[in-house]
């Protein structure tokens, strides 16, 4: 049985389309992110799983139980829905404790116990249990508000924009903590995001939204080996386009020269595309006859981003060696699966 | 920065800060002088009725404004409700109404003479007052009744902001987590309110404490009465300033639980300013029944009464517009326009003082010159009398000594006396309004525009003034309406024969003839609505 299924969700604010014709699933304990920038109807479609903002038509299923459908709006407090607010959403004025068994308090206080127990162990904060909310750090209220949520033994787990209040230093080592924690508990969770690091970090299965539509829905490889749109190959990481001419199944000429791809492509021969390439496919040689002039030059640390002037167009290529601005050099492309998008009607 | 002011400044500063503070010490002073024969017969027999009437009339009004405003800000925060944009100011609209000018009108209206009780008897029948049960509106309930329906706006008002403030995540995080939005409101909305509301509930205290006009009308023996009545009646300075004390002890706890509280509000205030309107799912019937619930405070504190004043104006007018009407609104505005003023000019000199002298203690200029704010004006008003008598007894003893004649009530039986309590009682809005506008001049401009060779004066000439001009404009509105609207200090002070607006509808109040002052009553009530379009404008700016 699927944790969720959305089906055909359109949705609207005074008159403005958010979402239209969204459909995707989610297979038990797995993790699906929303991915698009800001705008796009990612945390609408969120609060739309969780009820806190009507449908105007479409069906959601939450662990085939229907709470979506025309005409029945099931309200959030009976879905069974454990949310993470960007801002954690702790109540202030309860401890950590309190603000653990709030969901469950329906419950004798010794089951109550042992659950918060359970989850503050799982989250490794056991010992705060009496502090208030604003004596705990970021990273201490989160794993508060994922235990809450965890305690309240939820059908499904819905994140917004989880980590964007934490610290870039210990943010991947937090979605690490927080993906074994959840993956531990064995639910499945969707997460709304505008970083695509996190995505990956995070993530079985993403879904990439572009003006209130799911542009692609797969795994982070899939969607980043082979984007359908030019829009998710652009927002998974940046490449560079060129023109490129079909030879066969396995080669394409572009202004670089000839291309080799590793899987056959399937494009009719002799017809122009556009072709994607990534920066860390294109090799670069020293060469002073080189046709190509290095304009800048950025250090990474392991690698360098390279800007590569050639012939009116600037490369952006990611490589290993050093190089110095104004130095000339050589672009070839390695051998990899060709991304090729039909050419853009201008 | 520190700027080095003229001795004149820093004594004029100190002067008027301790000048305005001088009449509540008098009342201490007073107060703690041996007791009586007078205040102890008093306390032998009624006071305790007295206290206990005061006790219960803050108690009921606070449950009541509670009952009615709690429920409406919370509709007005957390639901997309009918008419709602017109909700939002409509429902400021009572605190535009004197108490006593709407408990006049519901006299009218339910007493035994009254158009609703006549209707019943010819209805059922019934002869007299024995055959049928009704309630009488001129007792303690009806005063509850009245004043918690003009001053419930305060609480509304501080408790709307306060859900608004709310992050809408937490009453998200709680439907969640499985309550229905009721569970949510009461364990999660209510308990971060908790300041706000008590705030606003010492405000109503307050306020319901130094109310006179309403008891005295309704014959409801509270402390403001008893204040009055032993001056008025017995003649006694000494005893009124006795109870004025008791009544201060009273101000001085409210007024802590005041501050505590709005120190307490800082904690929890983090709003991530989202949208609200889907927060609470309500049935359209739910929606309309909210909507009702509101519109019917509205009316019973303003619609209602006002339009009542509308007709009665309308149907008595010959007997309105007259001569005494005009001549009382011009003393009226004479009075409030000079109070207006010096407030101001106040404010400017303790305000700017605190900001150029940069010391320690350089505050506590402003800070005196607000005391009187807090005191009822039946206290205030006993408070200036003390002085004031005291002056004019020692300069008729010494011209007399001297064996001239005496020139008389110089002081406390002039128009000096009317002018100074209204000064001692609202300077301190000047203060908070000028303040607040000085406050919002970077200190980074002093700097500049003294690096750029400015003495302090010519600074305050030519950067602060013009800066805070809009500043001292509302702080003169304000204090201009509010002495306008000021009762029961001027019952005491006035001048024999002098009337006031506010004293000249009170007059026809307590003759039940209030159709005769409906037209000053709109005039008060309209003046009375500036201040709540300025407060809904800084509201929505927000």
């Amino acid at each position: 049985m699927s944790a969720l299924v959305i089906s055909n969700v359109h949705c609207s604010y005074n008159g403005l389309d958010i979402l239209s014709d969204m459909s995707v699933t989610l297979e038990e304990n797995e993790i699906l992110c929303l991915l698009g920038s800001s705008g796009c109807g990612k945390t609408t479609l969120l609060k739309a799983i969780a009820g806190l903002l009507p449908l105007k038509s479409g069906e959601v299923m939450i662990n085939g139980k229907v709470v979506n459908k025309t005409g029945f709006h099931l309200p959030p407090e009976q879905r069974k829905i454990g949310m993470i607010f960007q801002d954690y959403a702790l109540f202030p004025h309860m401890t950590v404790m309190d603000n653990v068994v709030f969901g469950i308090d329906e419950l004798p206080k010794k089951e109550q116990q042992q659950r918060a127990k359970q989850v503050l162990d799982l989250v490794n904060l056991s010992e705060l249990s009496e502090r208030y909310p604003h004596q705990l750090s970021g990273g201490q209220q989160q794993r508060v508000a994922i235990a809450r949520a965890l305690a309240y033994q939820p059908d499904l787990m819905l994140l917004d924009e989880p980590f964007s209040n934490i610290d870039s230093q210990v943010r991947l080592k937090l979605i690490a903590e927080i993906r074994q924690i959840l993956k531990k508990a064995g639910v499945s969770a969707v997460f709304v995001t505008h970083s695509k690091e996190e995505a990956f970090a995070f993530a079985d299965k993403l879904a990439v939204l572009d003006q209130g539509k799911i542009v692609q829905v797969g795994t982070p490889d899939q969607l980043y080996l082979r984007p359908a749109t030019r829009f998710v190959a652009d927002f998974l990481g940046g490449g560079n386009y060129l023109p490129a001419t079909v030879i066969d199944e396995h080669h394409v000429n572009t202004p670089l020269g000839r291309v080799c791809s590793t899987v056959a492509h399937h494009k009719s021969d002799a017809t122009s595309y556009d072709i994607f390439i990534r920066p860390q496919q294109i090799s670069l040689t020293a060469n002073d006859t080189g046709a190509g002039v290095v304009s800048d030059v950025q250090f990474l640390g392991a690698s360098s981003k390279v800007y590569v002037k050639l012939a009116q167009q600037e490369f952006e290529c990611q490589v290993a060696q050093h190089f110095t601005a104004q130095q000339a050099v050589d672009l070839a492309v390695m051998p990899h699966e060709l991304i090729l998008f039909d050419k853009q009607s201008a | 920065m520190y700027s080095r002011l003229s001795l004149s400044w820093i004594t004029s500063s100190w002067a008027i800060g301790l000048l305005l503070v001088f009449p509540v010490i008098a009342i201490i002073y007073q107060g703690l002088q041996p007791a009586g024969d007078l205040f102890q017969h008093l306390m032998d027999t009624v006071m305790w009725d007295y206290i206990h009437n005061t006790v219960l009339l803050i108690l009921g009004v606070g449950v009541l404004s509670f009952m009615m405003a709690i429920p409406a800000a919370w509709f007005m925060a957390m639901c997309d409700i009918p008419g709602r944009k017109y909700l939002q100011w409509a429902l400021m609209l009572p605190l535009a109404m004197p108490a006593y000018i709407v408990a006049g009108i519901y006299t009218e209206l339910l007493d035994f003479a009254g158009p609703v009780q006549s209707v019943l008897r010819d209805v059922f029948g019934w002869q007299t007052a024995r055959d049928y049960w009704f309630p009488n509106i001129r007792s303690l309930g009806g005063a509850i009744v009245i004043i918690a329906s003009v001053l419930f706006p305060y609480l509304y008002l501080l408790a709307r902001t306060s859900f608004l403030e709310q992050s809408v995540t937490l009453m998200q995080s709680a439907q969640l987590l499985g309550k229905t939005p009721l569970q949510a409101f009461c364990r999660i909305s209510l308990p971060l309110a908790r300041p706000a509301i008590a705030v606003g509930l010492s405000l109503i205290a307050m306020e319901t404490l130094a109310d006179f006009a309403t008891v005295n009308f309704f014959a409801v023996n509270t402390l403001t009465r008893a204040v009055f009545d032993t001056w008025q009646g017995y003649g006694s300075l000494h005893a009124a300033a006795k109870i004025s004390t008791l009544m201060l002890v009273v101000v001085v706890m409210l007024l802590a639980l005041e501050r505590f509280s709005r120190r307490k509000q800082k904690v929890f205030q983090k709003n991530m300013g989202q949208e609200r309107a889907h927060l609470l799912l309500m049935k359209p019937w739910q929606q309309w029944l909210a909507a009702l619930f509101c519109w019917s405070l509205v009316t019973l504190g303003f619609i209602f009464p006002f339009s009542m004043l509308v007709y009665f104006a309308t149907q008595y007018f010959t007997d309105s517009w007259t001569a005494e009407f005009i001549e009382f609104s011009l003393n009226t505005f004479f009075i409030a326009g000079v109070v207006a003023v010096l407030a101001c000019i106040i404010a400017i000199l303790v305000g700017l003082f605190r900001r150029l002298h940069m010391q320690r203690g350089s505050d506590i200029p402003a800070r005196l010159s607000s005391m009187g704010y807090a005191v009822p004006g039946t206290v205030l008003a006993i408070g200036i009398l003390i002085p004031f008598g005291w002056l004019d007894h020692s300069l008729n003893d010494l011209v007399e000594h001297f064996g001239g004649q005496g020139p008389g009530l110089l002081f406390s039986g002039t128009m000096l006396a009317l002018i100074a309590g209204y000064l001692v009682r609202f300077t301190a809005i000047a203060v908070g309004a000028v303040e607040s506008s000085i406050n919002k001049i970077p200190p980074s401009l002093d700097m500049v525009s003294r690096t750029l060779g400015h003495s302090p004066v010519k600074m305050v000439r030519k950067v602060h003034i013009p800066l805070i001009s809009k500043g001292c404009f509302t702080a003169v509105l304000l204090v201009f309406i509010e002495s306008m609207k000021e009762l029961p200090a001027a019952l005491i002070l006035r001048p024999f024969n002098f009337e006031t607006l506010a004293t000249y509808v009170y007059q026809f109040v307590s003759d039940e003839m209030i159709e005769h002052g409906a037209l000053a009553a709109i005039v008060i009530i309209l003046v009375g609505l500036v201040p709540l379009i300025i407060l809904s404008r800084s509201i929505e700016r927000h």
